[in-house]
């Protein structure tokens, strides 16, 4: 009997040695990275050879399931451009931005983040215009990038331009612009 | 609203540990809305092998079972996996037009996830890790009744709603038949087992764990030492939509622990009807239980 209470004490003993020096898991978790596209499509058209438009979007409405109280940090991952309708002759070329500003709090000017320079836009036809790969067409403006990251933390929402010219007026395309956001959310 | 129904194991997994399951439901189901499904695949597995782990932990605690006659045991089964280093990091590749190259990011028992840069500060943000700890606790109720022919039948049976939760259901059936009884004047006691378990929360998951093996074991008075190998297999269902891209995608994984076999060895004591067990597995994870019950 006394060998069987001293193996037990040794095996209890044991097990809250174990116990103890583990952690037992929980939910004390760091911070949740979400991601979404905002995904808008462009009519341009114009008589002149230059181009403007824009379209404001909501990050609340793009990402519906997340609470904004709990974001940290709007993060850019991506601007992709891709033109989907081409109404120009095949050799027309375009150069252009992809600009944002917010229109809750407007900056002093649109901010830059992405240019493109005499493309063709009929060899471009529904190829994504990306900064990635051997043909990255769209430059990235780093300052740009870093001022849309402090503006989209302040307000939810923005509003993008894509403007531009084009070397043999009447304007006249298509153009899909997709941005890839991550926003940090808090953990509890 | 569809629900990651990963969550809803999660907070029957992390019962008594504090945890508030509106919020943890909404940060893990963000956190897995993040990935596409090869790469919640790596994120999961290693929750997945630990919940295995967990559901096959203490089915056994000795390998006698009398020929004939009532044997009757109910108690609490508790069941601690350890989380190794190796289960906290997996590779990754991050979503097109990233560059299509492997990154070391963490699981969600890992820390920090992988950043990948891209040009003029664009950047991608891998998913933190979201469980912190070293040791998965789990807990179950099981249920003996036996003996006939040398064989006994077990039972694990749980259901409970939780928070905002649809109903969360655990069952399992199992059977153990003695082998030495065929074998007069055999030494120690020797049987085999099979369990099968099943975890569903509400009609959003389906969950299985299956355990095949042989026992042995050799008793001394009151006290029994044991020892189990077993055969295992876990499986489990997962829906989610991500949302990363343009348009909201139904993502199904089915996720699955490969076989493995797990060894366990531990000691039983019986003071009258209170049973008390206690055993050690070792495997791919390592894990450990404890059974306080009663029995006759």
């Amino acid at each position: 009997m006394k060998f069987i209470r001293a193996l037990w004490v040794l095996i209890l003993v044991g097990a809250f040695a174990f116990l103890a020096g583990c952690k037992i898991v929980s939910f004390q978790a760091q911070d949740v990275y979400v991601t979404g596209t905002i995904d808008r499509t462009f009519e341009v058209s114009s008589a002149q050879s230059s181009y403007f438009t824009s379209q404001t979007v909501n990050l609340e409405e793009i990402f519906g399931d997340v609470d904004f109280a709990e974001v940290e940090e709007v993060i850019l991952a991506n601007i992709e451009l891709t033109v989907i309708r081409n109404n120009m002759g095949p050799n027309t070329t375009a150069s252009g931005v992809v600009a944002f500003n917010v229109p809750d709090n407007p900056l002093p000017s649109n901010v830059v983040l992405a240019t493109f320079s005499n493309v063709n836009i009929q060899q471009v036809l529904n190829t994504p215009m990306t900064p990635y790969g051997a043909l990255a067409l769209l430059s990235i403006n780093s300052n740009g990038v870093t001022q849309f990251h402090q503006a989209a933390a302040q307000s939810s929402r923005i509003t993008f331009y894509v403007s531009g010219t084009v070397n043999s007026p009447p304007v006249d395309f298509e153009a899909r612009l997709r941005v890839t956001v991550q926003l940090r959310l808090a953990s509890s | 609203m569809k629900k990651c129904i990963l969550v809803s194991l999660l907070a029957l997994l992390l019962f008594g540990t504090g945890l508030q399951p509106a919020n943890a439901q909404s940060e893990f189901e963000n956190a897995i809305k993040q990935f596409t499904g090869e790469t919640a695949k790596g994120y999961l597995q290693p929750f997945i092998d630990a919940f295995g782990n967990n559901l096959n932990a203490g089915l056994y605690r000795t390998a006698h079972v009398s020929r004939l006659g009532l044997h009757f045991y109910v108690g609490i089964i508790g069941a601690f996996t350890i989380i190794p280093d190796d289960d906290k990091t997996f590779l990754a590749t991050p979503p097109p037009p990233f560059p299509q190259q492997p990154v070391e990011t963490a699981t969600i028992f890992g820390d920090e996830g992988a950043t990948v840069n891209g040009p003029g500060g664009l950047v991608y943000h891998f998913q933190n890790g979201q469980i912190q700890g070293d040791v998965v606790p789990f807990a179950v109720p099981q249920l003996e009744i036996g003996s006939f022919l040398g064989t006994m039948v077990k039972l694990r049976y749980i259901s409970v709603n939780y928070g905002d939760l649809p109903q969360i259901r655990l069952s399992g059936f199992g059977i153990q038949h003695s082998i030495s009884q065929y074998f007069p004047l055999f030494p120690i006691d020797l049987s085999v087992g099979y369990f099968r378990q099943t975890f569903e929360v509400g009609d959003l998951i389906s969950a299985s764990a299956t355990s095949i093996g042989v026992q042995a074991s050799k008793s001394f008075v009151l006290l029994t030492l044991y020892g189990t190998a077993a055969y295992e297999t876990a499986s489990m269902d997962v829906s989610y939509t991500y949302e990363g891209g343009s348009t909201p995608e139904e993502v199904r994984l089915e996720l699955k622990s490969d076989g493995h076999i797990r060894v366990a060895v531990g000691a039983r004591l019986r003071l009258g009807f209170l049973i008390l067990n206690a055993d050690y597995t070792v495997g791919s994870q390592n894990s450990a239980s404890i059974g306080l019950g009663v029995g006759l």
